[in-house]
């Protein structure tokens, strides 16, 4: 298979599509820590982050790690602080 | 829990299933998480069992579930899949997402009875068999493990040369450069049990004696366990979780103003992969769109016109049925049909914690139309293009 023109195109649409995930794995991290805010805020942190370990490929944790934090609820952007300092 | 419904003859929770043999998929641990018996793939224990029996190691990592894998498919990182009697082009939301992961990997592999939509995306196809060809066994919602007993030879191949889907899978391992060698769909059984502490006492000649067992079968519990849960829970009483209503992000609005909600009929089974086969047909023939008198006539439509439904996913074209059936401001259909693939409108909101796709909730627009969506004939232009053989060429 020629690599070339094609590892290329290939590669621009990585880049291009990896920003979309990345809006959809944010939406999703928001989502799965609002259903868990009513359990109190120390507990829904640590719950949120305990889902994205259990639940989510490494390639949706390295891409929501890599990601803006800006999209991010304040439950789950502590999550994934928890998650990127490793903390369980 | 609380009204302690749980645990004697009569009572419990049971979810009720669309398909026959769901239970036992997931107990077969077909989630990305998971190992039979619903033990996570972090258990270090869990996954010492399978790599001394299969002399593997095993990734700790969970998978990916459908939606991302298709998402992971687009941006480069997931190229094959091999899907095994499911019609995913047809029965998953955002159609046209699901049709541009599949096209972007660079293996697919399609193993079902029928051609069905997705094997218009697949690279290659495999001949499924049917219940009547094979050995195995269905779980149904209750626990209850029942043998499948082949009746007749696999048809997929010439005079009794056919092969169960097993041995299809079988041969492709093998292929791979696995030493499977299972000679009976028992062995495998006795595998699972090996393996499966809630499955430890289940095999084909136990299954036969008894006729079907509900597990936990195991020591404590040679004949299985009708009821569960009847001097408490793993955790003693059980455990209550407060939680708020969280509404979906969907919304109504100026531009898509109606819900739509999808569903099934009796005489289709989930896409019609089989059933459009038959003459069920005569009952269902095509997919209807289901919209209040009310909301028929803001919009100057009559029963059987074709009308558009549009969503911010996409649009398709299909026939109006007038009926008070359902409520003003909600409009149903059903997604037996590929010429209609009502999932092209659907969006790819799902459930926080499952990821089960948000199919009753979509916000859509409905409108007078005199031609099918742009999707609709590009999917039945590449439709028929994957259909086509090529000609032999001449001796």
């Amino acid at each position: 298979m020629p690599a070339g023109p094609r590892a290329a195109a290939r590669l621009q649409q990585s880049l291009r599509n990896r920003l979309m995930d990345q809006a959809r794995l944010i939406q999703m991290a928001n989502q799965i820590a609002r259903n868990l805010a009513a359990r109190g805020e120390a507990v829904a942190i640590a719950t949120t982050a305990q889902h994205l370990r259990d639940f989510w490929d490494p390639r949706m944790r390295a891409a929501i790690l890599a990601a803006p934090v800006d999209g991010l609820d304040p439950i789950a952007r502590a999550a994934v602080a928890q998650l990127h300092a490793g903390i369980s | 829990m609380v009204t302690g419904n749980l645990g004697r003859p009569g009572v419990g929770v049971n979810p009720l299933r669309g398909q026959n043999n769901v239970q036992g998929a997931c107990d077969m641990g077909s989630f990305p998480h998971e190992l039979s018996g619903y033990r996570h793939i972090s258990d270090p224990a869990a996954r010492a069992l399978f790599e001394a029996d299969w002399g593997v190691t095993l990734d700790p990592e969970p998978g990916l579930r459908i939606p991302n894998m298709l998402d992971a498919a687009l941006d480069g990182s997931f190229r094959a899949l091999y899907i095994q009697g499911e019609d995913i082009l047809q029965s998953d939301p955002n159609t046209r997402h699901v049709a541009a992961g599949l096209a972007a990997m660079e293996l697919v592999i399609v193993h079902d009875l029928f051609l069905n939509e997705t094997a218009n995306y697949a690279h290659v196809f495999l001949p499924g068999s049917t219940f009547l060809e094979k050995d195995g066994t269905f779980t149904n919602a209750e626990r209850r493990i029942q043998r499948v007993r082949k009746v007749m030879e696999p048809a997929n191949g010439p005079d009794g040369a056919g092969l169960a889907d097993w041995q299809v899978t079988q041969a492709l391992a093998q292929a791979l450069g696995l030493a499977w060698d299972y000679q009976h769909p028992s062995a495998i059984m006795d595998e699972i049990a090996r393996l499966t502490p809630s499955f430890a006492g289940v095999s084909y000649d136990q299954l036969e004696t008894e006729g079907s067992l509900q597990w936990p079968v195991n020591d404590g519990a040679p004949h299985g366990t009708p009821i569960m849960h009847l001097d408490g829970f793993a955790r003693g009483k059980g455990r209550f979780v407060v939680t708020d209503y969280i509404p979906t992000d969907e919304k109504t609005g100026p531009r898509f103003p109606l819900l739509l909600t999808t569903g099934r009929v009796l005489s289709q089974y989930n896409v019609g992969a089989q059933t459009r086969r038959t003459e069920n047909v005569i009952w269902h023939g095509e997919d209807l769109l289901e919209i209040h008198p009310t909301d028929a006539e803001n919009r100057g439509l009559s029963d059987g016109d074709w009308v558009s439904l549009a969503s911010r996913t996409g649009a398709t074209t299909l026939r109006a049925q007038v009926t008070d059936r359902v409520a003003p401001g909600v409009v149903y259909t059903t997604f037996h049909h590929p010429a209609t693939q009502a999932n092209v409108v659907t969006t790819e909101f799902s459930d926080w914690a499952t990821n089960c796709p948000e199919y009753k909730v979509t916000a859509v627009q409905v409108s007078p139309s005199n031609g099918p969506s742009d999707w609709q004939e590009s999917y039945a232009s590449w439709s028929a293009r994957s259909r086509q053989v090529a000609a032999e060429p001449a001796e």
